[in-house]
């Protein structure tokens, strides 16, 4: 080898770094990572002031996922007319205290209200000031408000009740954020590709403590060999739905767009708020959407079929 | 609204799960040493929850405790030179580029372990001096002076290398050639 220069000694460096293997490694699996955080709080026992208390599940436990977007047009949901493709049934959905399928807009004391909830979880771990964010779409659902900031470094998405359902993330990464804060808009008839996951979310409706538990959590419970801590985690699951669940999707809108409507698995039918080239929908269950319908302003609709989370 | 203990480690986990996780993987012997690793970080994050700073200190927190726990494992396992192996898994390159790399990494397998994190933390993890400086505890400055002399002793080392030098301690040295009364050289 030559003499070096210094950048051409950093780039060696650089190309050294041992690869992550994703399929390899079980630490950057979703499931793994969400499962050990369940791990860490509910087994763990966190003396506070001298008091030891015990520390039920994740009291945020939304799980960051990209559901895979199974279309023609691949990551990108296209417009167009409704051929022979899945008709979207208005099926009544079930009932849940304090939440609705329907979106209203929100008024400026809720946004407020739900912003401040939020704003007092990210001064945890938010390197923005959110206090001087806007929020670029907001909603109201039943008792909760929603709303989505960007900023040059993140996007964040904040749901509240004002009480003790509050729920907070973020997702610039996964939206294709830029280094400068721009997220990519899609075609105006289309919609970037469903953004979101679902976890435990006490304060938030629904949740049977009986209903079958998701598959990742399942697999969690198969692959511990203790039955004793296996009965115990499966106890701190099923607590966990019986304090709340949640799902939520987002992502950019095409300017032609004019409607998102998704269906999840399980019968429900929800209808996202499309607000300044977003949409977003969240839903009281554990459920994925199974499909996505987008509607233009002309009246065109398109459906796509989602596939499992990816 | 006060946020609990478990709303603020998630907030934590979320905020840096993936970095320490990249970080410790690229060092760990084995997949199942990374997960063990990153499980007793956080862990060991939850128990401390009041002592984690905030914001980016909280995350350099993170690295220095991921740190601390690979270096117990280290001692435990005695596998220290698992990066040869891995290059050798890494996707093929040019093969101009293949040879550089492949000396490359024989020369930072040669350096000592510090120098090796040292230059690790900047060209695998991307942190600054700064940044670095909070992790092993120590001011930019040290950083910066300690990084530039693990710089140099990775360039003697490729330096060496590709001329068929043995370094001790930074010195090139001529390889002793062994010879045997009565036999003869190859």
């Amino acid at each position: 080898m030559s003499n070096t220069t210094p950048d051409h000694e950093w780039e060696l460096l650089r190309a050294i770094a041992p690869a992550l293997d994703y399929h390899k490694a079980p630490v950057l699996d979703p499931d793994h990572r969400e499962d050990l955080f369940l791990s860490i709080v509910a087994n763990e026992h966190r003396p506070r002031w001298g008091v030891a208390r015990v520390v039920w599940l994740a009291r945020t436990g939304h799980r960051r996922r990209r559901w895979a977007a199974v279309g023609a047009s691949g990551t990108v949901l296209g417009g167009g007319i409704v051929a022979a493709l899945v008709l979207l049934s208005s099926t009544a959905a079930p009932a849940f205290a304090g939440w609705s399928a329907d979106p209203t807009s929100a008024t400026p004391a809720a946004l407020a209200a739900a912003t401040a909830d939020c704003n007092f979880k990210w001064d945890r771990s938010s390197p923005d000031d959110m206090t001087t964010a806007d929020a670029v779409l907001s909603e109201t659902r039943g008792a909760y408000t929603a709303a989505i900031f960007v900023t040059s470094s993140n996007v964040y998405d904040c749901i509240s009740n004002g009480g003790n359902g509050t729920t907070v993330g973020s997702g610039g990464g996964a939206l294709g954020q830029t280094a400068n804060g721009t997220v990519p808009s899609p075609a105006p008839d289309q919609i970037s590709s469903p953004f979101g996951g679902g976890g435990s979310a006490p304060g938030f409706p629904g949740g049977n403590p009986n209903e079958p538990l998701p598959q990742r959590w399942q697999r969690r419970l198969s692959n511990m060999s203790n039955p004793t801590q296996r009965a115990r985690q499966e106890q701190d699951f099923r607590k966990a739905l019986s304090q709340g669940v949640a799902s939520f999707t987002y992502g950019r809108a095409g300017s032609d767009v004019s409607a998102v409507t998704l269906t999840i698995a399980g019968g429900l039918t929800v209808d996202a708020t499309v607000q300044n080239g977003w949409y977003f929908a969240w839903w009281p269950t554990l459920d994925s959407p199974t499909a996505v319908q987008v509607t233009t302003n002309s009246g065109s609709t398109a459906t796509t079929t989602l596939g499992p989370l990816g | 609204m006060p946020g609990s203990d478990v709303e603020l480690f998630r907030m934590l986990y979320e905020a840096n799960y993936e970095r320490i996780a990249a970080y410790v993987l690229r060092r760990a012997a084995s997949p199942e040493d990374a997960a063990d690793a990153v499980s007793e970080t956080f862990l060991t994050a939850w128990r401390r929850l009041d002592a984690v700073p905030r914001g980016e200190q909280g995350t350099m927190w993170l690295y220095a405790t991921a740190r601390r726990v690979l270096g117990n494992q280290r001692r435990s396992t005695e596998r220290r030179h698992r990066l040869r192996e891995r290059i050798s898994q890494q996707p093929a390159l040019e093969s101009a580029d293949l040879a550089d790399v492949g000396v490359a990494a024989d020369a930072f397998s040669r350096l000592r372990l510090d120098d090796q994190e040292l230059l690790a933390l900047i060209a695998w993890d991307g942190l600054t001096h700064r940044q670095i400086g909070a992790v092993l505890g120590c001011s930019e400055n040290a950083a910066k002076l300690r990084a530039s002399r693990a710089r140099q002793r990775f360039v003697s080392e490729l330096a060496a290398l590709s001329t068929g030098l043995t370094t001790t301690n930074g010195i090139a040295t001529r390889p002793e050639c062994a010879t045997q009364t009565g036999e003869a050289n190859e």
